[in-house]
């Protein structure tokens, strides 16, 4: 209600120079929208259309001669599909496990009652700043049994630090009355933290939601190594193999005759290769439609002033 | 001297108690994060005791033999490495210029667009790239910019210019790595300030309005100053990353012939250390990196608290 | 709200521990019935072996370039060939073949390795291989292989030289072994037709004459289709970032810089030697080629792949290749058709003709038995049984007989069932004409046969045979395989190697002149090369 009559006064106060900055505004974003969306028209039309066309115009953004022979391709390899639906058991238990994680470790950190803050952050920063490397972590996996299991990829990292920094940073920012108000009223810190704090905080949730949904989507360097099982395999780890192999088996192969010609017929042509990017990609892509209503103007406004 | 201590403590416990009593809820909120952070990153922290250390696959991280700071010794002996700390420290120095403000600046404009409809849609669609990997990326910046096929020198060729070597010459090499950078990630960096954004009271504007405040003015005393927290501690964070610039895109942009300007210490180690399955010294390089890090964390949180803003901690 | 995420994850929970339970049980099982021994001679396990020889032999074999053995394909049913003859149970293990390397790296370290790992060549100079075979990660093979006379009758020797890893006599891996070879150059016979150039097969070219083909091939509208798109050379950049051999071959630089007896018996690498300038002619024609544009101008930002797509664009007159997979006749569509060229020759050169070796002689992969393995001799014997009379037909035919081809009495091959069954496939959406298994496994090193492509004519096969053969007897075999001294892991040697190669580029583009080279080869020299090269020459003395 109140940014409707915002807007509507706006309307009638705008000077010309903010009119004129607001058309720039406008061409100015369509134009930067144009330079990133070209690529992924390129990449959709291409894995469209017919690869020799493709040979003769790899710039294009509509297809030509239109197929979607690529996309049975890729369909026909079982493991596409083995790779979507672990890749969505990883992404949605590894996001839900670690937005709880991380959102009770940084709300803590962000109240001022709680001692020992400093010890934490010093714990945060260091194991942020620090990787104690592939082997020693490979070990320890190891050592928890989680080898060739997907709880490899959905337990290890459920804290983040960075977006513990970022939620924390976000806690801070809120009206700290309202707290003390529910305090007061002898409402309880789970109550506090779940009925006040997570409602008031969509914004951030949202964006980490989408930071931890999108990174466990793509990563594919722990599936490469705690997981040994194809059938286990999450689906960018399956795209690498796709786009990879073409040059490191051909290199490889160079020099022998028989892994060559088993190469040529292993590498994806470009076609393919972006079908499968197209594939990958896009149940991950419509996350972000969802999440976005929470971005937008005045979730504060109704609940805290209201 | 034990007793009397502890008696003191005993006595001083009491208002300690009775917070722990008021807030044990906060500290149980902890508990899953600490859990999770000891079992996945400090206890196999052991590993850094690798840069030290002279390791054996046989003999294991515990067994290998300690070699002191020869690893650090060979790493600043060596005729390459003052090179490429300085490509790392450039090249990240150029993405802080570049590359950092642009997400902002997009944001920013992004929130002075009215139509709440076309706004989404361009919200959506810079965000895209981000999805596509760096190998795809790459493979049409090489396309693209390629000598013999690329559209860009066909058309210099065409407004009676020379064709540019963009992709193996030492000069191009930093222009067309920030430009892809910022080409693929800028979109998706927006999403932070978004939802900083989102956070600002709208109720300010209105005020600011009925003050009579312009567009400008708006922007400049509501605006960038309830984003300015967010954007400190975006900073700070990525001065931990001073010496990181990721590995892929620059492994995948790089080769010989510009290779004097582009090698930095991630691909670096992995061709004098990893390639060769030596993993003490490219913990020693990552340890290195890590540590000026820390440094610079520390440094840039002070000097914001210093200054005024908010740090970290 | 609370309660649809806690059910949301609980449903997960469910789905994944199923999903992991049902993954985590046969290794489990294995793990539990194998009991790691670190023991060398194998003996001990030998009582173990006739006391349960009616169970079979459980065998995990891990693979390299194999992307998958699909239940009841035709690999799957020759895999199942080999278990059944030999009371096997194979569980072949497919890592990710785009990080394979990282993979080893780490199967080095678990406890419950595969029992056979298969590895890269070049993994024979890796300081955590060596590191393995010493701490007795892996079993030396040298006493077991004597009775098995197909492994030892189907191996050239010099692919056990570069197993021998420590130069004492103890081997560390059954190689994948084949004879070596010098490749020539495809020429687009189509665009030769074109420009009116004749050319016969079989010919070696001037270096004049290779150059101005290329140039030809460049600047004459080759493809006439009246736009200048073509270049002369297809030319593409190694991992390590030089640039592929092609031209350097002509100037006798094998790949990975192979060290050559010379007529008088000095032992020389060509390279890096300061008696012989042959680097330097290579250097100056290819900076030549550069500067006139005939050869790719992208050639040190692309890769192998992005050459192949744009040689499918049509852009190269010539490319590097190897007769065996030359395509034949023209290709539909495009017109494009190759003939092979059998190489360069220099004006004047000692050497006389087109020649040149390489460092991974013999071996592409080897098979390492892990020392965890309860019986060597189990996998031994499939080796053995693969390379025999019997497997020969199916490896000689990459595929298995009478389920993939049939042969004939006059041997002659027919693939129709292949076709049929990838005809199925592509209905089904199943994979079951897949036989990468059978080609990538292991195979004999003895003659051109294996090579040959069996679905072509007998002619064709014949000819091609030829062209073979002559890439075996243009080989100049190279000295010390395997041999690496102690100085290539010192940082400071790799270091200036890896300089020398980003300095090289620049000789080649012309940003620096010739001469620039013997300023470089004296700082690799004091960066250890003199040190390295005494080793060799010593190494290679000692074994005369």
């Amino acid at each position: 209600m109140v940014k409707t009559t915002i807007k509507k006064n706006t309307k009638i106060k705008e000077s010309i120079p903010e009119r004129i900055f607001a058309v720039c505004n406008y061409i100015l974003l369509t134009l930067v929208a144009m330079a990133m969306l070209y690529p992924v028209l390129n990449i959709v039309a291409v894995s469209l259309s017919n690869y020799n066309e493709y040979l003769k115009a790899p710039w294009i953004i509509l297809p030509r001669r239109f197929t979607t022979a690529a996309y049975e391709l890729v369909f026909e390899n079982a493991y596409f599909w083995r790779s979507y639906l672990n890749s969505i058991i990883v992404t949605v238990g590894h996001t839900t496990l670690s937005l709880m994680v991380t959102a009770l470790f940084a709300w803590p950190l962000a109240r001022k009652e709680v001692k020992g803050k400093s010890v934490l952050m010093a714990i945060l920063i260091f194991t942020m700043v620090f990787n104690p490397g592939m082997i020693p972590n490979y070990l320890n996996i190891q050592k928890l049994g989680l080898l060739d299991t997907l709880w490899a990829l959905i337990i290890p990292g459920t804290f983040s630090a960075f977006n513990c920094v970022i939620m924390m940073s976000f806690f801070r920012e809120l009206p700290y009355e309202l707290v003390e108000a529910a305090m007061v009223d002898g409402g309880s810190e789970p109550y506090i933290f779940t009925k006040l704090v997570l409602p008031l905080s969509k914004p951030v949730l949202a964006s980490v939601t989408l930071f931890l949904a999108v990174g466990t989507w793509n990563s594919y360097f722990g599936a490469q190594i705690y997981i040994s099982d194809r059938d286990l395999w999450p689906m960018a780890l399956t795209l690498k193999e796709i786009l990879m192999t073409a040059s490191t088996q051909l290199l490889e192969a160079e020099s022998d005759p028989m892994a060559l010609s088993s190469a040529f017929t292993e590498v994806k042509t470009r076609t393919i290769q972006y079908a499968s990017v197209v594939i990958a990609t896009l149940p991950i892509m419509c996350v972000y439609p969802f999440l976005q209503k929470h971005f937008s103007k005045g979730v504060m406004v109704g609940s805290v002033k209201g | 001297m034990n007793g009397k201590q502890s008696k003191a403590i005993v006595k001083k416990n009491h208002p300690l108690l009775a917070h722990f009593k008021r807030f044990y809820w906060l500290y149980v909120f902890l508990i899953p994060g600490l859990l999770s952070i000891y079992l996945f990153k400090l206890s196999p922290m052991y590993g850094l005791q690798l840069a030290f250390k002279d390791f054996s696959l046989a003999k294991g991280v515990w067994g290998s033999e300690w070699v002191g700071l020869e690893h650090f010794r060979t790493l600043f002996k060596s005729v390459n490495f003052l090179r490429v700390l300085k490509n790392s420290i450039v090249t990240s120095v150029l993405r802080l210029l570049w590359a950092f403000p642009f997400p902002i600046i997009l944001a920013l404009l992004l929130n002075e667009m009215k139509n709440e409809k076309y706004k989404r849609t361009i919200q959506t669609i810079v965000y895209l790239p981000h999805f596509i990997s760096w190998v795809i990326v790459i493979t049409m910046v090489t396309a693209l910019l390629s000598k013999s096929e690329g559209v860009i020198n066909t058309l210099i060729v065409a407004c009676g210019g020379e064709k540019i070597d963009f992709l193996t010459s030492t000069k191009w090499f930093r222009p067309v790595l920030i430009a892809s950078s910022i080409w693929k990630e800028a979109g998706w960096g927006t999403v932070i300030y978004m939802a900083a954004l989102a956070g600002v009271d709208v109720q300010l504007y209105e005020a600011a309005m009925i003050d009579g405040a312009n567009r400008w003015q708006r922007l400049l005393h509501i605006t960038v100053p309830c984003i300015l927290g967010t954007v400190t501690i975006m900073l700070i964070m990525k001065m931990g990353d001073i010496l990181n610039n990721g590995f892929e895109q620059i492994w995948l942009l790089q080769n010989a012939p510009n290779k004097e300007i582009a090698e930095v210490l991630e691909t670096y180690s992995y061709q004098v250390g990893l390639r060769e399955g030596r993993f003490s010294f490219a913990t020693a390089i990552g340890f290195f990196q890590s540590l000026v890090g820390m440094v610079m964390v520390f440094l840039s949180n002070f000097l914001s608290k210093r200054m005024g803003g908010n740090g970290l901690w | 709200m609370k309660r649809i995420v806690a059910l949301f994850l609980a449903t997960v929970m469910i789905m994944t521990a199923l999903s992991g339970c049902g993954n985590t049980k046969p290794a489990e099982t294995t793990g539990g019935t194998q009991t790691p021994v670190v023991d060398q001679s194998g003996e001990s396990k030998e009582s173990d072996a006739t006391q349960d020889s009616d169970e079979p032999v459980k065998l995990k074999i891990m693979l390299h370039n194999v992307s998958a053995v699909p239940e009841g394909s035709i690999a799957d049913q020759w895999s199942t060939i080999l278990e059944e003859k030999l009371n096997l149970e194979i569980e072949w293990i497919l890592p990710p073949a785009s990080g394979y390397e990282e993979n080893l790296q780490i199967t080095l370290l678990n406890e419950d390795k595969p029992d056979v790992i298969c590895f890269p060549t070049n993994w024979v100079y890796q300081t955590s291989f060596q590191d393995a075979c010493e701490s007795g990660m892996f079993y030396d093979l040298s006493d077991m292989l004597g009775k098995y006379e197909n492994i030892m009758a189907h191996t050239a020797q010099m692919s056990w030289d570069s197993l021998d890893i420590f130069k004492d006599g103890r081997i560390w891996g059954v190689p994948r072994s084949s004879p070596a070879r010098a490749d020539g150059l495809w020429l687009r016979q189509d665009w030769l037709n074109n420009l009116g150039i004749e050319y016969t097969e079989g010919e070696f070219l001037t270096l004049d004459e290779f150059y101005d083909l290329m140039y030809a091939f460049t600047y004459n509208d080759p493809d006439q289709n009246g736009v200048d798109d073509t270049s002369g050379l297809m030319l593409f950049s190694e991992e390590s970032g030089l640039l592929f051999p092609t031209i350097a071959r002509i100037f006798h630089i094998g790949d990975g810089f192979p060290w050559y007896e010379m007529e008088d018996g000095t032992l020389v690498d060509l390279k890096y030697s300061k008696e012989y300038d042959y680097y330097k002619q290579y250097l100056t024609f290819i900076n030549k080629c550069w500067e006139a544009g005939i050869v790719e101008p992208d050639a040190f930002a692309i890769d192998y792949a992005v050459a192949l797509e744009r040689d499918d664009q049509g852009r190269y007159g010539i490319r590097h290749g190897y007769p065996g997979n030359m395509p034949i006749g023209p290709e539909e569509g495009s017109g494009k058709e190759y003939v092979y060229c059998p190489g360069v020759v220099i004006d004047g050169d000692p050497i006389g003709t087109y020649t040149y070796g390489t460092t991974s002689t013999g071996v592409w992969y080897y098979y390492a038995i892990s020392s965890t393995c309860e019986h060597p001799e189990k996998v031994l014997e499939l080796f053995d049984y693969v390379l025999s009379d019997e497997q020969w037909v199916n490896l000689n035919g990459k595929s298995l007989i009478n389920v993939g081809f049939t042969k004939d009495a006059e041997g002659n091959y027919d693939y129709s069932m292949t076709e049929q069954i990838a005809e199925k496939d592509k209905e089904n959406g199943t994979n079951l004409a897949t036989t990468s298994l059978i080609n990538m496994f292991l195979r004999r090193s003895d003659g051109v046969e294996f090579f040959i492509d069996k679905s072509l004519t007998p002619e064709q096969q014949k000819h091609i045979a030829d062209l073979i053969q002559e890439t075996f007897d243009l080989h100049w075999e190279a000295k010390g395989i395997g041999y690496a001294p102690k100085i290539v892991t010192d940082p400071v040697f790799i270091e200036y190697k890896n300089y020398m190669i980003q300095e090289e580029a620049k000789i080649i583009t012309g940003d620096k002149p010739v001469e620039y080279w013997d300023e470089l080869l004296d700082g690799f020299y004091k960066a250890g090369y003199d040190k390295y090269k005494e080793d060799m020459i010593a190494y290679i003395e000692s074994t005369k």
